[in-house]
């Protein structure tokens, strides 16, 4: 930006210095306000309380859906290792029982 | 301070507390309406219009911060809207609502020459960028706050401010300098 902008954009800002509003101006605001009005306490709307609630539950419930979720996760992961661990003492039984049984036919075979 | 913000999230606004609120804030909000309608007598309107407004919303109002960005934001919506609504009822045989016919009557009364000089040719702009150009020049905002106040985009902002800049530096048949006095 030259320095020509720059001076352009402050003579702007000078030029555009807030202008007062007219006399009367806030006495005229404040007698559109209904009298009862002026003085009413204003509280959170229910609609914002009923909304936390909501949000309030939907974190709870999922939170508890998740736990759940990875329990069962959990679960059937350690289920998953004590077949694998069955299968594999399943296998090496067999394999030790063909060997016995190959071991007694030779002898069998044997005079 | 204000408002007395008591346990349990409820705000009473007195009607001196509400007096001095306005007080703070009409040159801001009448400056906004004034120097994108042109008219002194709608531009009070629509500013006490805006006041109203704020004063029924008290209760969503943080902050006094907050409350200068709302009056920002609600002063150029209703402005705007103003202006649109006049422009319709005075061309109704327009077949579309374009910025460019938004030009209107010079302002009244210029508070110095400067001022009336500056005024008349933000004048000259479409609505959105003369919305723009008050919210860098006059409210001072950088143009993240911009985007924020008006609900757009940076990089439009940031578009808008460049093509009224380039606008206005060319629209200028002179520097405003002769107009500024010592």
């Amino acid at each position: 930006m030259t320095d020509l902008d720059h001076e352009f954009e402050e003579e702007l800002r000078q030029g555009l210095m807030l202008r007062n509003a007219p006399d009367g101006f806030t006495d005229k605001v404040l007698s559109r306000i209904p009298e009862h009005k002026q003085a009413q306490p204003i509280r959170w709307p229910v609609w914002r309380w009923a909304t936390a609630a909501v949000v309030a539950l939907a974190i709870l419930l999922g939170v508890g859906f998740e736990k759940e979720r990875q329990q069962r996760i959990a679960g059937e992961h350690a289920r998953e290792q004590v077949l694998l661990a069955l299968r594999i003492t399943s296998s090496t039984l067999q394999a030790v029982n063909h060997k016995i049984r190959e071991d007694r036919s030779s002898k069998e075979v044997q005079p | 301070m204000w408002v007395q913000a008591s346990a349990g999230a409820t705000l009473n606004v007195s009607r001196d507390a509400f007096r001095v609120i306005v007080e703070r804030h009409q040159a801001r909000v009448f400056s906004i309406a004034f120097r994108i309608l042109g008219e002194s007598g709608v531009a009070e309107e629509v500013a006490q219009d805006v006041f109203l407004e704020l004063h029924r919303s008290l209760p969503r109002i943080e902050s006094d911060e907050h409350i200068a960005a709302w009056l920002r934001r609600v002063a150029c919506h209703r402005a705007t809207d103003a202006l649109r609504r006049r422009i319709v009822r005075r061309d109704q045989n327009a077949e579309e609502l374009n910025d460019e016919i938004y030009a209107v009557r010079q302002p009244q009364q210029p508070a110095s020459s400067l001022t009336a000089r500056v005024e008349q040719l933000l004048l000259t702009l479409p609505v959105t960028q003369r919305s723009v150009m008050l919210m860098r020049y006059q409210e001072d905002l950088e143009p993240e706050e911009i985007a924020n106040v008006l609900s757009m985009p940076i990089a439009t902002v940031r578009s808008h401010l460049q093509r009224a800049l380039k606008f206005l530096r060319a629209k200028a048949e002179c520097t405003l300098k002769e107009y500024i006095r010592d």
